[in-house]
């Protein structure tokens, strides 16, 4: 009879077990040249000049938990705080500068894998970008969606340099577009470690190649957007070649 | 014993009896009929079915001017149910404070079929094509969160979206997705082309109208492909350029070379009551754009191939080709009271 009730709790601590999904935390670290990335902060400077940046937000989304080329587990949603609980959701995960909160993610992760790597993609998808209104992140009231060239914008950065020759010195680049052979969508991975990822942003490495004279705005799909994101894909500090 | 058991099995009862009357209730499955012969509908219905709440709820949307900055301009502005869902009497379309856009407003009908929108293919789903009037600045000039915002405080917008999504909650995707519901519904498949082609007792094409329904098919059909006399392409049908648009229509989308001055096939249905024609309203009458195909076009690179020799009609044969083309008068779509302005 004891034996019988040890073995119904231990039952139910592996049903307990197996009901809450392993979690993996990702936080996503932004920064400028090697210091904590701020917005609205007028100590950065750019060849030698101030630069201030008043928006950044990206998309993150198709995160894949890597063994080998052959081993690869997609992660299964995200779980985001709603209430006082979680819920779990699909799609894509919007970091936005302003909300500190937006660095953490929390990916549901397959049971008992194991893994070496963290693959995803900055931006959104051609699918998902034609497949009409969408929840969550992707709500077009973000404000990272295209009205009049459908479409999200996969990396947002705005802000203030002196070399720009434009209004008020402001240069904004919204880049995205999803069709051939415009395409920004980037692949990216990182080492993972069991529990939690880092991916560090420096958006001195998106800026460096850029001459913000010349180039401080892309707001449209098209060879500039694809140059800028190909550019983008150079401020992961710890992305494998 | 029994008796326990009995009042266990009806306190059971009574408790799922409660559930049910405070569970919120479901709203009402609609189902979308294809009318006979027509293909598959492009529209994943899956991903927003439809309900009557929330097509009541999209037309209601539809006609309130609360999408608008300052609440003069609803959708019916420019779409008007009793001219197949488009602006009548004006070239260029106008908006918020008269001011005026660029092209002619489209007709909105059988949108279910369609995967693409605006004249240029700008918009890539009818879920998102809200978007593009409500934040342009010639024709709604606000912001989707502005609408929110505005509809948040309407006791009766909350009512409905809950009625119609199970919350209260209103989303930038419970919103678009409830305008698309509307839209979609708006489906013209009566009319007397239909009702010949269905057999239907009754009805026949008059002589006239074969002979144009002949010429159709000769001459017009590629593009303007039946049922939905639309091929859903784009093409350049050789058009002079209006040098006060300079409107390259495809191309500014894609950014290819190809697109040049190519413009979405519109369809034909309602052709009768959608004038003016063309994507800048430049032609008021239908016999003006039988002499543009005969011989007012202009040659370019990216012309299409099937105009390139021009379509020569005689007269005769003029006036049997529109006989036909007003066979696509459906007006059992057009003085629908399940389109117009809701009155409740």
């Amino acid at each position: 009879m004891r034996l019988a009730k040890h073995l119904i709790l231990v039952f139910c601590v592996l049903a307990c077990w197996s009901f809450v999904p392993p979690v993996h935390q990702v936080e996503v670290v932004l920064e400028y040249n090697g210091k904590p990335f701020e917005l609205n902060d007028s100590s950065f400077s750019c060849n030698g000049e101030p630069i201030v940046f008043t928006s950044l937000k990206f998309y993150l989304g198709q995160f894949e938990f890597r063994k080998s080329d052959k081993q690869v587990y997609r992660h299964q949603g995200f779980l985001r705080k709603q209430g006082d609980g979680y819920v779990a959701d699909d799609g894509y995960h919007l970091v936005d500068a302003e909300y500190d909160s937006t660095r953490f993610i929390l990916l549901r992760k397959p049971f008992n894998t194991r893994f070496k790597t963290l693959r995803f993609c900055l931006g959104v998808d051609s699918a998902t970008s034609s497949s009409g209104a969408m929840s969550g992140d992707l709500d077009p009231t973000k404000g990272m969606f295209w009205a009049w060239n459908s479409g999200y914008i996969n990396f947002k950065l705005e802000g203030t340099h002196p070399h720009c020759p434009t209004r008020k010195n402001q240069f904004i680049f919204h880049i995205g577009g999803y069709a051939t052979p415009y395409a920004t969508l980037q692949t990216l991975e990182v080492k993972s470690r069991k529990y939690s990822t880092k991916v560090v942003i420096d958006i001195a490495d998106f800026l460096k190649g850029i001459d913000l004279k010349t180039e401080n705005h892309v707001m449209s799909p098209g060879s500039g957007a694809v140059k800028l994101a190909k550019r983008s894909a150079h401020m992961f500090k710890n992305a494998i070649e | 014993m029994p008796l326990s058991n009995s009042i266990i099995i009806s306190a059971a009862l009574v408790l799922l009896a409660l559930g049910w009357g405070f569970a919120p209730k479901m709203a009402q499955k609609h189902d979308f009929e294809i009318p006979d012969g027509w293909p598959e509908p492009h529209y994943d219905f899956k991903k927003n079915p439809l309900s009557e709440e929330g097509i009541q709820l999209g037309r209601k949307l539809f006609y309130d001017p609360i999408l608008s900055r300052n609440n003069t301009v609803s959708c019916a502005s420019c779409h008007l149910s009793y001219t197949a869902f488009t602006h009548v009497d004006h070239d260029l379309s106008h908006g918020i404070e008269d001011r005026i856009g660029t092209r002619n407003s489209l007709a909105i009908m059988n949108v279910a079929w369609s995967n693409t929108f605006m004249w240029d293919g700008a918009v890539n789903h009818i879920d998102v094509q809200a978007l593009a009037p409500i934040t342009h600045p010639k024709e709604m000039d606000e912001k989707l969160g502005t609408v929110i915002e505005k509809l948040k405080a309407n006791d009766d917008y909350l009512e409905l979206f809950k009625s119609t999504f199970g919350t209260p909650e209103i989303t930038g995707e419970r919103l678009l997705k409830a305008l698309a519901q509307f839209q979609l519904t708006l489906v013209s498949a009566n009319s007397k082309y239909d009702k010949v082609m269905r057999n239907e007792p009754g009805v026949a094409f008059t002589e006239q109208e074969q002979n144009g329904y002949k010429l159709f098919k000769a001459h017009c059909s590629s593009c303007h492909q039946e049922p939905l006399f639309t091929n859903n392409g784009f093409a350049n049908n050789g058009l002079p350029v209006d040098t006060t648009l300079n409107d390259a229509g495809r191309m500014k989308i894609t950014l290819n070379a190809k697109d040049s001055l190519k413009f979405k096939v519109p369809t034909l249905r309602n052709i009768e009551f959608s004038f003016p024609y063309m994507h800048d309203g430049r032609f008021k009458k239908l016999p003006q754009v039988l002499n543009h195909y005969a011989k007012g076009m202009e040659k370019s690179k990216t012309l299409a191939p099937e105009l390139v020799n021009g379509i020569e009609l005689t007269s005769r044969e003029k006036v049997d080709l529109l006989a036909f083309l007003l066979t696509l008068t459906d007006k059992e779509f057009l003085f629908n009271p399940d389109h117009a302005f809701p009155r409740n």
